[in-house]
């Protein structure tokens, strides 16, 4: 059975899109695990990494992924884009192909994922925090995957809770500054509330709150230690912390090269640093059995 | 100067820990599920009082079928609730259990059915890890049920009856004391005591209750603790007839017993008893009378001063000359 991992949090520019593309990166490239990573933030910034999105006509800034390379243009039921927001239509998922071998995608479709995110009505709105939990549990997805990356908009809306439905294990990265912690609790209560309805036999795993963009200032010094200090959340710190650097925004940028941080020398600091974040979070993955 | 120190609120600080503890304590206890209705099936070591089935619906039941006024009645019962999921969706989830591929039902026997009338095709379920046993299952059924508006006395009996039994089974013993029930169930003793009262209890009173023509526990309890038949049939009969329990309680202390052949010695209550108490009466004639023939007996004659002084009209006056009389009476008979 794969491995789903959810990257969380409800505040923005907390690195979640940045913590999805380093760990699924370092899951195809270091690992040489078969990776999907998904894209349910309808900004689409994961997806416009690894393929060249299109700017919707019908919706102002929404994106629209490419048409698929293996579109013959004969099928019946598809119009050659394909998107995990289809999953709340009824539709069939062709996950597209990346320039790193072992990673697939299934990126954003901004106007659709809009559509799903403002769901209200009761009914249908049991239909999408379930329904990407149902596609990942089929047999052909689980067979095809070792793991599977998700990254979540910046809201605790319908798509967020969907992502947490569906994830075996959940990271929260998040600054070490007051909104940012207090969006760590917003978490924590998501967390908390889907540990309650899971079955003994497919828990979901806090892996833990990544402390990230740090700085050599005392407010991030202070705060981290604090958080350590408090009763039950220190288990939940990770024992180490992302700096703010500016290679982890330059390898984002299109004509990077290289672009991947796992491609960059063994010695450079950034990619050991990511590297052994990646490696915290894996390990635990993975040996949670 | 000290450099100014940054911490997290001890609210937000107090919010985090208990949100980890909680999560922690209640893990995977509240699980539920969206399972196809398709896949649940009723349990067959759990009762039933529904005609009813899965089958037989989202449509109205067959006219042919040999039980159709039945069924159509308790579909005609489920078009509300129907109605309610239809717009609100399903407020609580039913509980199952898994077996092999399919759900066995353990509670939520009407909002199942309800949900398929409704057209639905799948249903919000918790899901217990395994087939809970047949205590736990009683349980389960007597609170998902306990709080339901139309449940008769006579379904509760019964459910009742279940968990007392798997219960004295569990613990090897002949019979649940109602302080045992009260605790097993959290209702109060009194309760408790009604309901062993009503079970133990003879056909009768039960067939007038499974009729649901006596629906109120307290009621039966006070018919069931009747001994004598007589009255015991009358108190049922009034029960039926609608008697508030007040003025069953009065029909039951108000009928004179059966006049039995007595032929056992009376049983002695209470103190020895060291003296005699000579009554009360209204009747100053009935006193006067007395006293007039005690002063016909010759040792007595000379006691006539005592009462010489009575005010006859007035109570306290004769009282006081009759105890006085009885006290020398007394002191005569001594000597």
């Amino acid at each position: 059975m794969s491995k789903i991992i959810v990257n969380a949090t409800h505040k923005g520019g907390e690195g979640k899109t940045t913590n999805s593309i380093m760990l699924a990166e370092y899951c195809s490239v270091v690992l040489k695990l078969k990776t999907l990573v998904i894209d349910m933030d309808p900004q689409a910034n994961l997806s416009g990494r690894y393929l060249e999105m299109e700017y919707d006509q019908a919706y102002e800034g929404g994106k629209l992924p490419p048409i698929h390379p293996e579109y013959e243009g004969t099928e019946e039921d598809w119009d050659g884009r394909s998107s995990i927001a289809d999953i709340f239509f009824g539709k069939g998922l062709y996950p597209y192909p990346t320039w790193i071998s072992n990673l697939e995608i299934l990126p954003a479709n901004s106007a659709k994922l809009q559509e799903a995110e403002a769901v209200t009505k009761y009914e249908v709105l049991e239909k999408v925090h379930l329904q990407l939990k149902r596609f990942l549990s089929l047999e052909e997805v689980k067979n095809s995957y070792d793991v599977v990356i998700l990254d979540t908009p910046p809201s605790k809306g319908p798509l967020t809770i969907a992502a947490i439905k569906a994830a075996s294990h959940i990271v929260i990265p998040a600054q070490m500054e007051q909104f940012s912690i207090d969006g760590i609790f917003g978490m924590l209560q998501l967390w908390k509330q889907e540990a309650f309805g899971r079955a003994k036999d497919n828990p979901i795993y806090l892996v833990g709150i990544l402390p990230n963009q740090i700085r050599n200032i005392r407010l991030h010094k202070d705060l981290l230690n604090s958080l350590k200090e408090t009763k039950g959340i220190s288990d939940y710190v990770m024992p180490m912390t992302v700096t703010k650097r500016a290679v982890y925004s330059e390898i984002l940028a299109l004509d990077a090269d290289p672009k991947c941080i796992f491609d960059f020398d063994k010695n450079h600091i950034g990619r050991q640093e990511y590297g052994k974040v990646c490696k915290y979070i894996t390990d635990k993955v993975f040996n949670h059995g | 100067m000290v450099k100014k120190k940054f911490q997290l609120s001890s609210q937000l600080t107090k919010g985090l820990e208990e949100t980890v503890a909680v999560a922690h304590t209640y893990s995977g206890s509240l699980r539920i599920e969206v399972i196809s209705l398709g896949k649940i099936v009723l349990d067959e070591d759990n009762p039933r009082s529904l005609t009813i089935g899965l089958g037989d619906l989202p449509d109205c039941p067959a006219k042919n079928d040999p039980l159709y006024k039945q069924k159509m009645l308790d579909y005609e019962n489920l078009l509300s609730m129907a109605n309610s999921i239809k717009r609100e969706g399903l407020l609580n989830p039913i509980i199952v259990y898994k077996a092999g591929d399919l759900y066995k039902l353990v509670a939520g026997e009407r909002r199942t059915l309800a949900s398929k009338i409704a057209g639905k095709e799948d249903i919000q379920a918790k899901v217990l890890e395994g087939k809970p046993s047949p205590l736990k299952l009683s349980m389960l059924q007597w609170y998902e049920n306990i709080e339901r508006e139309d449940l008769t006395l006579w379904e509760r009996m019964v459910n009742l009856q279940q968990i007392i039994s798997n219960y004295e089974i569990n613990q090897g013993i002949q019979k649940i004391s109602p302080k045992e029930l009260k605790d097993l169930i959290g209702c109060s003793v009194q309760q408790a005591t009604n309901y062993c009262c009503v079970l133990e209890s003879e056909d009768k009173l039960k067939e007038a209750i499974k009729a649901n023509k006596l629906r109120n526990l307290e009621k039966a309890a006070l018919v069931a603790r009747v001994v004598d038949p007589r009255i015991k049939e009358k108190a049922l009969e009034g029960c039926i007839n609608g008697a508030t329990l007040s003025q069953l309680k009065v029909l039951i202390s108000s009928t004179p017993k059966l006049n039995k052949p007595n032929t056992e010695e009376p049983e002695r209550r209470g103190r020895q008893a060291t003296r005699i108490n000579l009554g009360a009466t209204k009747s100053i004639s009935t006193v006067k009378s007395l006293i007039d023939a005690i002063l016909q007996v010759d040792k007595y004659k000379k006691l006539q001063n005592i009462v010489k002084d009575t005010d006859w009209q007035d109570f306290a006056s004769i009282a006081k000359s009759f105890q006085t009389l009885i006290q020398e009476m007394e002191k005569e008979g001594v000597a």
